[in-house]
């Protein structure tokens, strides 16, 4: 291992997001706009993994309405720069609140409960949710859908699929690094605290409700930012494309990734974002594939594909020791 | 990956002869000396699979014959088919990857109406001739674009007017219940026959209700409706929902006649319902029905039935034969776009389609200079022993769609 | 409202019910027995369906021998998963082996989805003849046969808990596995039978339901009801979860009737919502007791 590090992380991750980030930035112009369009949902998705993942993975908090967030960053953002005619800029953060506060009175009745009642409940938050884009066609276009145009940036649309993919580019980054200063703050270890034990997290003067709250919120905001994004960079939306299914494919980048660590969701997005496009030669039975690819990886890495190297590496030291047996028994049964 | 480059390379060869022979189109992308390369997408995966797999399939076996007949002016026709599970933002990618990476001739929509909104921008701005075969949303004929055609099914405003003129000139109803469901079907088709209704025979429905796609039990809805006493309940939903409802109509009592949507016209009303769905009736979007002895029909059936073997139960289902039968369309107007084709001549040409069917088992499709829809006519059936039949209708008021589009 | 449509009403109810009760029940006995929420049990409704759908329409078999073979069928489908897929992940993180269900549930909704594609198909059943008719309403045979049905697997299963040695091993092993590995019960054995009789009863709420509301690929979705019957029950009391999901049934139907449709809609969040939020072990849950 190396002693070299950079604001505390480790040489292969630095090597590994310079290297990623490079090909984002340099490979673009080289290719059409399908696949600009691609690595902007590839984008969009890591945001909403990043997102999900503080709640899910650091907080311990499950989710199964993250597309419901998204929905409403996407359909605040739309009504707010098309109906009220405020500044993109100005309404896709306002799209990330509204969501937000959407977060915090979900948060609430969430508090008292925990493993698979919050999924359910959860669940029943995004069954509201749309019914509510569905009977309020005045503002979402209900399910007829509604258009929502790209933003122009200094006097210039941002029509091209590259110039937009540049855009979502730097706000990625910037929830990228927004969430790993976040983890690194006392909240940041205050979550990881509750999901260890909640009781032991209160002996140690965690504010167990505000701590889980503002998970709730830190999440919700950030996929309100992804569907403010997702909205001008598809350019029609309609309900369906929240449905619990693109909840799930949420769930999926991160357990697939690695729950609880920012490099998870980013790989997890990026390769669930890829991997449909590459199963598109299965035809009609993609989703089997994939459903079976899925079980493949889990069962062979329960603990993500990021779990791969800190199970190297964690033979070394004892604070995972546990979680590492637990993932070696897995494989060898 | 190496199919498509050498497709391209032979594009540009093409392109190079056509030059040389001195004509004035330039490289036409999607075809070659002996291929035409179109693009189709559609849902085959998630609860709309039915749709994209029948309109896909259908569109194939018409491929398959008429490349067995001797092509298009000697081109073979070749689908790229891709899936856009019901989602605009999927369909949105599946277009670019049909026009970017596979570098299509045309594109066959054979999706439904959200998914398909969500590629016009995008057709539009790559000037390539699309031709939706089941999208009945007005934003894709609306405002008028020289390569955006619609054929299969025709426009949600069409559906309100044929069947607010079905219900007041044939069944003579004077009382009408409506009950729909909140997806964008049904809801388009609702306000649009409840707006006809009133517009064209100052009728106001007597009631409305609403139900969601999936659900089970209608009597709530179905209360409400035999409170209002109508002449005529309509019922505008998918196949699992009407089947369910029409049973439980005449086990609530309600013996009024029961009308259904294009969507719900389907055997597994009469598989689900059993002897309740007799009488139940709505219109149908081709020709003949699938059951029909009609030898038009019978040869379709069997020439699908020698592609598919092995075909899982419901198929060949309305799809097939509507991707079949535009497949067909196109053909004609690529046949009479001529051995030059090009995009802007197969638009032209498609602009000569007048009254143009392949056989019975379609209805007649029309484009014109000034409108791209193709179909303003549903063949309305109605359940009588067990079986659809053809009702002897024809609707004779001007639709308002092409009244507008005159002026 | 008349005597006779508010009979339809509670008769309709509480068939609708009982399908959330056994589908809760299932779902229920399953995270028992193994700690294992299973979100594929939607498609092991669905699989049933269409397992009796296939012996009914493609083999001409009669109901009652659909009906057993159904139940087995599913039965042996449930052992080859928990062995195959659940028993790999049974140490895997919570998270993960609820995306891996999902997989499965997927995995089997498009099996069925792309290897029968009618729109939505029945098959014959000895109720479709009859009729009960009580004034100008009728009543639908199937439900007075789901219900009895449900309530008579329902007591069977009670007994098979407080009576059989191999029910007892069950509740043994879902207590405490340690604990029961030690008294000289086969674990494994038992993870296997608990998944046999969960997805047997996920089979008969399929066969139960498919003649009212049609065999269709997306009547797994029916597994939120039975979460919320079951939940209602508190997650861990058979006669709870029987409630729940009758409870959750006739207000459904009722409520639906006098409110409209959209209520119906909403009512079983609603009502799961306020039980959480007032009793949060359930109607007549105990304190949750947790793996640590």
């Amino acid at each position: 291992m190396s002693d070299f590090s950079l604001m505390g992380l480790k040489a292969p991750t630095v090597i590994f997001g310079a290297a990623l980030l490079l090909l984002a930035l340099a490979l673009p112009p080289w290719f059409g706009s399908y696949h600009h369009y691609l690595a902007s949902l590839a984008l969009i998705n890591i945001i909403m993994a990043v997102g999900l993942n503080i709640l899910t993975g650091n907080a311990g908090q499950i989710s199964l309405c993250n597309s419901s967030f998204m929905a409403i960053g996407a359909y605040a953002t739309t009504y707010l720069s098309v109906k009220l005619g405020l500044s993109y800029w100005l309404a896709l953060p306002l799209g990330g609140v509204i969501s937000a506060i959407s977060g915090f009175f979900l948060g609430f009745p969430a508090l008292r409960l925990r493993g698979f009642y919050l999924a359910v409940v959860t669940l029943g938050f995004l069954e509201v949710s749309q019914i509510l884009i569905e009977q309020l066609p005045g503002i979402t276009g209900g399910v007829r859908g509604i258009s929502s145009p790209r933003p122009a940036l200094f006097g210039h649309t941002l029509s091209s699929d590259l110039s937009f993919y540049y855009v979502i580019l730097a706000i990625t980054l910037a929830t990228i690094w927004c969430a790993y200063s976040l983890l690194r703050s006392p909240t940041g270890r205050a979550f990881e605290a509750i999901r260890s034990s909640e009781a032991a997290a209160q002996t140690l003067a965690v504010p167990l409700a505000q701590t889980k709250l503002a998970a709730f919120v830190i999440s919700a905001f950030f996929a309100g930012i992804g569907g403010g994004l997702f909205a001008s960079l598809v350019g029609f939306i309609d309900p369906l494309e929240f449905g619990v299914w693109t909840s799930v494919r949420h769930v999926v980048f991160i357990v697939v990734g690695g729950l609880g660590s920012i490099t998870g969701s980013v790989v997890g997005a990026i390769v669930l974002t890829v991997l449909p496009e590459v199963l598109r030669a299965f035809k009609e039975y993609q989703e089997f594939v994939f459903g079976g690819l899925l079980l493949v990886v889990l069962i062979l890495l329960p603990h993500g594909l990021v779990g791969l190297g800190p199970a190297i590496r964690a033979r070394l030291t004892q604070s995972d020791a546990t979680s590492v047996a637990a993932a070696q028994r897995g494989v060898a049964e | 990956m190496t199919i498509t480059r050498r497709e391209t390379l032979g594009g540009a060869l093409a392109a190079g002869f056509t030059l040389a022979a001195g004509t004035a189109s330039a490289e036409e992308i999607g075809l070659t000396k002996d291929q035409i390369l179109i693009g189709g997408y559609g849902p085959i995966t998630g609860p709309a699979a039915y749709i994209g797999l029948g309109a896909r399939d259908g569109t194939e076996l018409a491929i398959k014959e008429i490349n067995d007949a001797g092509g298009i002016h000697g081109r073979k026709l070749k689908l790229v088919f891709e899936d856009d599970g019901f989602s605009p933002s999927k369909a949105l990618a599946s277009v670019k990857k049909l026009v970017e990476q596979d570098k299509v001739f045309m594109m066959l929509g054979l999706s439904g109406s959200n998914p398909t909104v969500g590629t016009v921008d995008y057709s539009k701005e790559a000037k390539i001739p699309s031709y939706a075969v089941l999208a009945s949303a007005p934003q894709y004929t609306h405002p008028f674009n020289r390569y955006l055609f619609r054929g299969g099914a025709t426009e949600s405003l069409r559906y309100g007017e044929l069947n607010a003129e079905y219900l007041m000139e044939f069944l003579q109803a004077k009382r009408i219940a409506m009950l729909s469901g909140t997806d964008e079907n049904a809801k388009n088709e609702g306000d649009n026959t409840e707006r006809m209704l009133e517009k064209w025979y100052g009728v106001k429905l007597l009631m409305r209700a609403e139900f969601k796609v999936g659900d089970k039990d209608f009597t709530p809805q179905l209360l409400q409706a035999k409170a209002a006493n109508p002449d005529v309940i309509i019922t505008l939903a998918q196949v699992p929902e009407v089947s369910i409802l029409l049973r439980q109509a005449r086990e609530l009592g309600i013996k009024q006649a029961i009308m259904g949507s294009p969507a719900a016209v389907d055997n597994g009303v009469i598989a689900g319902a059993g002897l309740n769905a007799e009488g139940y009736t709505g219109g149908w979007l081709s020709g003949q029905f699938l059951d029909s002895v009609h030898p038009d029909m019978v040869k379709f059936r069997e020439a699908w039935a020698k592609l598919h073997p092995d075909a899982p139960k419901g198929r060949p289902n309305l799809f097939d034969v509507l991707g079949y039968s535009e497949m067909y369309v196109v053909a004609e107007a690529m046949k009479r776009a001529g051995p030059d084709l090009t995009r802007e001549k197969l638009v032209d040409a498609l602009e000569t389609i007048e009254n143009y069917k392949i056989s019975e088992i379609a209805t007649p499709r029309t484009f014109t200079k000034w409108h791209h829809i193709g179909n303003f006519r549903m063949q309305y059936m109605v359940v009588l022993g067990q079986h659809f039949v053809p009702v002897r209708f024809d609707p004779h008021r001007e639709s308002e769609i092409l009244k507008e589009y005159k002026k | 409202m008349t005597t006779s449509i508010v009979l339809q009403l509670i008769v309709a109810g509480l068939s609708s019910g009982s399908i959330y009760a056994l589908v809760g029940l299932g779902l229920m006995l399953a995270f028992k027995g193994t700690g294992i929420v299973n979100f594929a049990h939607g498609e092991l409704v669905a699989l049933g369906a269409y397992a009796a759908l296939f012996f009914s329409v493609v083999l001409k078999l009669p109901y009652w021998q659909v009906f057993i073979l159904t139940l087995i069928f599913c039965g042996v489908v449930g052992v080859l998963l928990e062995r195959t897929l659940i028993r790999p992940l049974m140490r895997a993180p919570s998270f993960t082996i609820v995306v891996a269900t999902l997989a499965i549930g997927l995995m089997i909704k498009n099996v069925l989805r792309l290897s029968w594609q009618e729109s939505v198909s029945t098959f014959a059943t000895p109720f479709d003849e009859l009729s009960l008719r009580v004034g100008e309403i009728s009543i639908n045979p199937h439900y007075v046969w789901i219900i009895s049905c449900s309530f008579a697997i329902m007591g069977l299963l009670a007994l098979f808990f407080r009576k059989n040695l191999t029910g007892k091993a069950m509740q043994a092993v879902s207590q405490n596995t340690t604990a029961a590995r030690l008294m000289g019960i086969r674990v494994s054995r038992i993870f296997s039978l608990t998944f046999a009789v969960s997805s047997a009863i996920a089979a008969l709420a399929g066969i139960l339901m498919a003649p009212v509301v049609g065999v269709e690929a997306e009547m797994g979705s029916v597994i939120l009801k039975g979460f919320v019957a079951a939940i209602l029950g508190g997650f861990n009391s058979l006669p709870g979860c029987v409630v729940g999901g009758l409870t959750l049934g006739l207000l459904e139907t009722f409520g639906g009737a006098y409110f409209g449709g959209t209520f119906k809609a909403v009512t079983a969040f609603v009502l799961l919502m306020f039980v959480l939020l007032v009793r949060p072990h359930g109607i007549f849950g105990r304190a949750e007791a947790r793996r640590v």
